[in-house]
C-alpha cells in the first residue's frame, strides 16, 4: 500500500508543484492581465 | 495571457483554450480518482498493481512531450516561425517532467513486485537514455547563447531524438521478450474492470499534459516579450 501511495503522491505533488510554479510566473509576467 | 493583434495563431490559440481546459481537466481528475478506487485488486499483485493506471500515462505523457519538441523543431525549421521554437522548448520541458515522474513510478512499481528498484533491463535502460537525451535538450535551452544557432541546433536535436521513442516503445519486442519489464498493453489485455481506470488515466494524463503544455508554451511567450521590454529600455 505505501509503494501505491508513493506512486500516486509524487506524481500529485510533483505535477501540483510545477503547474503552481508556472501559474505563479505567468501571473508575475502580466498574463491574464 | 490577453488576446492581441500582435499575437500568432498558436498564440492566440493557447490563450482561448486553456482555461476551458483547466476545467475539463479537473473534472476528468475526479473521475479518474474514483475509478482507481473503485478498479478490482489484482489477485497476483495485489494492490501495488493500481500503479498501472499511472505510470504508463505518465509514459506516453513523455512521448508526446518528445514527439511535440520534434514536431516544433521541425515546423521552425520550415517556417523558420519562432513561436514554434517557444512551443517545442516548451513541450520538452513538460516531456521531461512526465518522463521524470515515469522513472519515479517505475521503479516504485518494480521494488514492490521485483524486489529492486532497478535492472538494466533493455525497456529501463533505453528510457534512462531518453530522459538523460531531453535533459540534455534542457540544458542546451537553457545554457546556450540563444538566438536563431541555438534553435536551429535544438530543433535538429529534437527531430533526432524522437528516432528513440519507438525504439522504447517496441525494444521489448525487438528482445523478444526476454525483458523483465512487462509486455506493452494490448487491447484486451487488461482484466475485469481495470479497462476503465487505465483509460482514464490516459485521458486525464493527456489532458494534464496538453493543459501544462499551453501554459508552459504562454509562460515562455511571456518571458520573450518582457526581454524584448527591457532591450528596448522599457517597463
Amino acid at each position: 500500500m505505501s509503494y501505491l501511495i508513493a506512486s500516486y503522491g509524487i506524481t500529485a505533488i510533483v505535477l501540483l508543484g510545477y503547474a503552481w510554479s508556472l501559474l505563479s510566473e505567468h501571473r508575475r509576467l502580466g498574463g491574464d492581465g | 495571457m490577453s488576446s492581441d493583434a500582435s499575437q500568432t495563431g498558436l498564440e492566440r490559440f493557447a490563450a482561448r483554450t486553456r482555461r476551458p481546459l483547466g476545467w475539463v481537466l479537473l473534472a476528468l481528475l475526479a473521475v479518474y480518482a474514483w475509478a482507481v478506487v473503485r478498479a478490482p485488486i489484482d489477485a497476483v499483485q495485489g494492490v501495488i498493481q493500481k500503479i498501472l493506471y499511472v505510470h504508463p500515462p505518465l509514459a506516453y505523457g513523455a512521448y508526446l512531450g518528445f514527439v511535440f519538441t520534434g514536431i516544433g523543431g521541425a515546423i521552425y525549421l520550415w517556417r523558420e516561425r519562432e513561436d514554434w521554437d517557444r512551443f517545442a522548448r516548451a513541450a520538452a520541458e513538460v516531456g521531461i517532467v512526465f518522463c521524470t515522474l515515469m522513472m519515479i513510478t517505475g521503479p516504485i512499481w518494480a521494488k514492490g513486485t521485483w524486489g529492486k528498484w532497478w535492472s538494466w533491463d533493455p525497456r529501463l535502460t533505453v528510457t534512462l537514455l531518453l530522459w538523460f537525451i531531453y535533459l540534455a535538450y534542457a540544458v542546451l535551452r537553457s545554457f546556450g547563447e540563444g538566438g536563431a544557432r541555438t534553435a536551429r541546433f535544438a530543433a535538429v536535436y529534437g527531430i533526432v531524438g524522437v528516432l528513440l521513442i519507438p525504439l522504447n516503445y517496441y525494444v521489448i519486442e525487438i528482445f523478444d521478450n526476454r525483458s523483465i519489464h512487462p509486455d506493452n498493453i494490448e487491447r484486451g489485455s487488461l482484466g475485469d474492470g481495470m479497462g476503465l481506470p487505465f483509460r482514464m488515466g490516459q485521458v486525464a494524463m493527456f489532458t494534464a499534459f496538453a493543459w501544462l503544455l499551453l501554459l508552459r508554451f504562454e509562460v515562455e511567450t511571456l518571458r520573450g516579450r518582457t526581454a524584448q521590454a527591457i532591450d528596448r529600455g522599457g517597463p
